[in-house]
């Protein structure tokens, strides 16, 4: 009896039908009377009429199983959105580019003992190619934290730790999130670039034992030797 | 007048929403078949952006659900709105694929390869599974048009 009626554009002619019908069911039950009007208002699309049952129709359309439905799968999605917000305010590898007069210093220079590990100077890989780099410190210590990290944009760039000619571990993909590692304080630590994302391999490294890091860049295939000399 | 801007309105929302369904179908595509086979067959991970992009549609479809001047495309078109469900969680589960593919293979490695490979599969065994019995469950429920 409530056959549910698809909202229509021509409706003018059924709500005047109605109006004419409403006038002659005034000696109808109220009930019967608001089911009618039910029956075309459903949609919920508004008119100028302050009859109160006409209200309580409008408002069925958004209790209809069809309208609930359409708004839990809005909130759901909107859950999923908040979710997405979180997992990258918070848990996502990608860092905001550093615009500060330090880190266009580091750009320049391509080393920097007052950026903190994990800087990001770049939003895209500017296809820079460094060299080898010559470290001399004093430290005493046996083995220092080696950082790694893309300082650019994190496009799938691949390197390989290598300490003396020893493998520190499989190739893996620099992000802007450093890793860590453990490496000798003196002799040969080689970067190698092992696949190109795009745009270069663009990685920094940061030595805890002199507490610098250095911005770099390696094409696929070659490497960058850091030779570690104690004075 | 007032009907003729609301629907010009709902309109002008439909065609914008049926380009965010074009995009989210050609993600889809793009994923299955370009993105993570290419992960596969070079070892290599490069940008995920399938949940980027799943974020984004999925703001377009949440407006829609939300405003009823939106909302009005679905009881125009009763078939829209199941089309977009299914649409958006096929795209979900292509975008967790790729996520899985780009964080087991952020190392290169055979046994990791293939554990991660082995979990992408499960996933989506898995979440097509909780689809199907999800909508056997609640079918989709939609006004029909009026003979």
């Amino acid at each position: 009896m409530n056959e549910i009626k698809k909202d229509s554009t021509d409706k003018q002619p059924i709500q005047g039908d109605l109006l004419q019908n409403r006038g002659l069911n005034q000696n109808t039950a109220p009930t019967e009377n608001r089911q009618y009007n039910n029956t075309f208002y459903n949609s919920g699309f508004g008119n100028n009429l302050d009859n109160t049952s006409e209200k309580e129709s409008r408002d069925i359309s958004d209790n209809h199983p069809f309208t609930k439905r359409i708004k839990q799968g809005a909130w759901v999605f909107l859950a999923i959105i908040l979710v997405g917000l979180f997992y990258t305010s918070n848990i996502s590898t990608t860092a905001k580019v550093d615009n500060s007069p330090a880190a266009q210093e580091a750009l320049e220079s391509h080393i920097s003992t007052i950026l903190a590990p994990g800087t990001r100077l770049l939003q895209k890989d500017g296809n820079y190619v460094g060299g080898d780099v010559v470290i001399n410190h004093s430290s005493e210590q046996q083995e220092t934290s080696l950082l790694v990290w893309d300082y650019a944009a994190e496009d799938g760039d691949y390197v390989q730790i290598m300490a003396n000619g020893t493998p520190l571990g499989e190739p893996f993909m620099i992000k802007n999130k450093p890793v860590s590692f453990n490496v000798p304080t003196t002799g040969d630590i080689q970067v190698v670039g092992t696949h190109d994302g795009g745009g270069g391999i663009t990685y920094a490294v940061h030595y805890g034992m002199n507490n610098t890091t250095y911005f770099n860049g390696v094409n696929q295939g070659e490497n960058n030797t850091y030779t570690l000399i104690r004075e | 007048m007032g009907k003729t801007l609301k629907n010009f309105i709902t309109f002008s929302w439909f065609l914008f929403l049926g380009f965010i369904l074009f995009l989210a179908g050609f993600s889809t595509i793009m994923l299955v078949f370009h993105d993570i086979p290419g992960m596969v067959r070079t070892g290599f991970a490069g940008t995920t952006a399938g949940f980027a992009i799943f974020g984004t549609l999925s703001f377009v479809v949440m407006i829609t659900g939300f405003v009823p001047f939106f909302r009005r495309c679905y009881y125009k078109f009763p078939w829209l709105y199941p089309f977009t469900t299914i649409l958006m969680m096929n795209l979900f589960i292509a975008a967790l694929a790729e996520f899985i593919l780009g964080q087991g293979f952020s190392v290169t490695g055979s046994p990791r390869y293939e554990i991660t490979i082995c979990l992408m599969i499960i996933m989506v065994i898995i979440c097509r599974f909780v689809m199907c019995f999800y909508l056997k469950k609640r079918p989709m429920v939609y006004q029909k048009e009026k003979q």
